[in-house]
Parts: structure tokens; C-alpha cells; sequence
């Protein structure tokens, strides 16, 4: 069980490397989170070789199981990744929102009563 | 003295139906300067605006109203207002009372001048009663959270002297726009008051209308928002 646990490990972690290298080659992921991810991978295969690490992880921090050490730690992992991403859509939308606006600013349209083509003018004070 | 300056920001989305008829409504009672923030609708709202002779700013993209009344107002600034009115494109607000919004902030007795349906003399015309309960739930948040005591928080209608609008800062960009506007009235002490209002329901603008689940969403974000700042 344990050992099947441990190839499952690594070959997940074979993935996540070899998924966010294609993407970083496609320009689909920022070099950032490139090697974000990939050390992530690399610490599934380390622990996936080596259980004997997350063990020793463990009874450090005082956990009973190493997989649990592992749990835990993903969820601390996860959760950071959640934040920060939620922080960067938070950016870009005000990013968006301020191009948008801007947009819509210097682009005023208002239609001269009677002609038919719209005009640029705005008005003015 | 010459006489204010009055602009009149519509923010529409998807409003083809109604708009004519709220522009119209506007332009009978004498103001010119209608802006309309056409929010990336889908429809025909811009070009029956432009039609009509409003000013019409586009956003390529539907950001929600918040983002559009913001947009509307640095554009109303810029253009030299001296009274911003925010007003609704689906003809719930009836233009014959932005007299009663402005004539606070002409007589200079506030800065900020809030519609309420719900004060005395104030109506919501065939309002459905669910949509009823969760505004005052509404009022009785925002007096909670906000700390400003108000009789109605969410009918949009509202007049902001030049000197408010310029202090307001709207960064929500959608509809939690109305309690973050009473948050920043009170925290940056600008002098409002309300005045009655109605604010009419026919099946369609309900219909089309905001979702009374909506409050829900709205609620979780201004506790976010009041948590993590
Ligand atoms: N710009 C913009 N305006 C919107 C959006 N959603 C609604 N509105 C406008 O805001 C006004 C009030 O919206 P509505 O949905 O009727 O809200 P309710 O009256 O509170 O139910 C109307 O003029 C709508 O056209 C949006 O996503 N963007
Ligand atoms: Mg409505």
C-alpha cells in the first residue's frame, strides 16, 4: 500500500513538472510560477523516494503520521497559492477596470440632433 | 448667480427596452447633460442613447454598475459639473424629482443628497414584498457596518455635489457600489440627507432587475470588505 502510495507520489510529481514546463514553453505560465510548481513536484518525488522524510517531518513538528505531515502541508500550500492568486485577479481587474474606464473617457459619442454620422466632440466647459 | 451645472449619470446595461424612455423623461424636464455609461450591453442601449442626443461613453467590456457610475462621474467632472445625479436607465426613477435631489446642495445645506423610498412621503409603487424585506435587512446592515443612518441604501437615485463627487471614491465595481458610497459619506464626514423619493416596480424592471439573492453576495463582500479593509 505504502509503496503504491509512493509511486502515485512521484508520478504526480513527474506530472505537475512536466505540465507547467509545456506551459511555461507555451507562454501559458509565468517563469514565477513555473518554478513555483515544479518545486512543489519536487518535493512530491523527494517524499515519494524518501517517505522516510516526511516521517521524520513529522514526528519534528510533533504529527503522528507522515501522511498527515503531507495533508497538512498541502492545504498550507493550496491555501497560500489561493490567496495569492486571488490578490493578482483583484489586480488585474482593477488594472481592467481603469483601461476601461479610460477607454470610455476619451472616446465620448454623442450624435449632433439632426445628422445622421456620430461625432467626436464632447462637451465642454 | 449663474445656475448650477447639473449632469446626469445613467448607467445601462442591456437597457434597450426602457432607456428612450428614461432619457426622454430626463430631457422634459430641461437637462441636457445626460451620460450615458453604456456597460458593454449587448443590445441596441447604445445606439437608441446616442439617438436620443445623450452622451454616451462606452465600456468594450460589462463591468457592472459600480464601474460604470464611476466612469460616468470623472467623465461628469471633467466636463465641468457642479451636481452629479446618478439616475437608473430602466425607468424606476422619475426625473421629476431630481428638483427635490438638487435643491439641498444648491441651498448648500449637504453635499450628498440620498433618495429613500422608504422615509415619510417616500414610496416604492408595487414593490414586491420579498424585495421589501431584504432591503430594510439591508438598511438595518448598513447601519451596522457602515454606521450611517439611513432609511434605504440600494435605490441608486442620488445627487452629489462636485465637491463630494470628487471625494468619493468608488472602487467596487459592482452593485456592493450603493453601500461602499455610504461608507465613504461617512467616513470622509460628508454632510448628506434624504429626501423622499419613489421608486416604481413594474414586472419587467423586477424581472430584469437585481436578484433579491444578490443581497446575499453584497453582504458577504462588504463583511469582507469591513474584515480585511
Ligand atoms: N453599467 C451597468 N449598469 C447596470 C448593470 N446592471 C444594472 N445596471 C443598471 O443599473 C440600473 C439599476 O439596475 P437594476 O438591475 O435595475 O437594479 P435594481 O433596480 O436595484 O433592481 C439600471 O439602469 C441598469 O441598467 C451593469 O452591469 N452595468
Ligand atoms: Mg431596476
Amino acid at each position: 500500500m505504502a509503496a503504491l502510495f509512493n509511486i502515485v507520489l512521484v508520478l504526480i510529481g513527474v506530472f505537475v513538472i512536466v505540465f507547467s514546463r509545456l506551459n511555461f514553453s507555451w507562454n501559458k505560465l509565468s517563469k514565477e510560477n513555473f518554478l513555483l510548481f515544479s518545486a512543489g513536484g519536487l518535493v512530491m518525488i523527494i517524499i515519494g523516494v524518501f517517505p522516510q522524510l516526511s516521517f521524520a517531518a513529522a514526528s519534528v513538528l510533533g504529527i503522528q503520521r507522515g501522511s498527515d505531515f503531507l495533508l497538512y502541508f498541502s492545504v498550507i500550500v493550496l491555501f497560500y497559492l489561493l490567496i495569492r492568486q486571488s490578490v493578482k485577479t483583484e489586480q488585474v481587474e482593477s488594472k481592467l477596470s481603469k483601461l476601461v474606464e479610460n477607454l470610455a473617457i476619451s472616446n465620448p459619442e454623442r450624435k449632433k440632433p439632426g445628422k445622421e454620422e456620430k461625432s467626436k466632440s464632447r462637451q465642454k466647459k | 448667480m449663474k445656475s448650477p451645472d447639473i449632469f446626469i449619470v445613467v448607467a445601462a446595461y442591456n437597457e434597450e427596452k426602457r432607456i428612450l424612455k428614461a432619457i426622454s423623461g430626463l430631457q422634459n424636464f430641461g437637462y441636457r447633460n445626460v451620460i450615458v455609461v453604456n456597460d458593454g450591453s449587448r443590445d441596441r442601449t447604445r445606439e437608441l442613447a446616442l439617438s436620443s442626443g445623450a452622451v454616451v461613453l462606452s465600456h468594450p467590456v460589462n463591468l457592472g454598475q459600480g464601474a460604470a457610475l464611476r466612469t460616468g462621474i470623472h467623465y461628469a467632472l471633467k466636463a465641468g459639473a457642479d451636481i452629479i445625479v446618478t439616475f437608473d436607465g430602466d425607468g424606476q426613477h422619475q426625473a421629476s424629482e431630481i428638483s427635490r435631489l438638487v435643491t439641498p446642495i444648491i441651498d448648500r445645506k449637504a453635499d450628498a443628497v440620498l433618495g429613500s423610498r422608504f422615509i415619510k412621503k417616500g414610496s416604492a409603487v408595487n414593490i414586491p414584498s420579498s424585495r421589501k424585506f431584504f432591503l430594510k435587512a439591508g438598511v438595518i446592515f448598513t447601519r451596522l457596518v457602515s454606521r450611517i443612518r439611513v432609511t434605504d441604501t440600494h435605490n441608486g437615485f442620488r445627487a452629489l455635489s462636485r465637491r463630494a463627487a470628487s471625494r468619493i471614491d468608488i472602487k467596487m465595481n459592482d452593485m456592493t457600489h450603493a453601500s461602499e458610497i455610504l461608507d465613504e459619506i461617512h467616513k470622509k464626514k460628508i454632510k448628506f440627507v434624504e429626501v423622499p423619493v419613489t421608486i416604481t416596480y413594474s414586472e419587467e424592471s423586477v424581472m430584469k432587475g437585481q436578484k433579491t439573492s444578490n443581497a446575499l453576495r453584497i453582504f458577504a463582500k462588504m463583511v469582507n470588505k469591513k474584515i480585511f479593509g
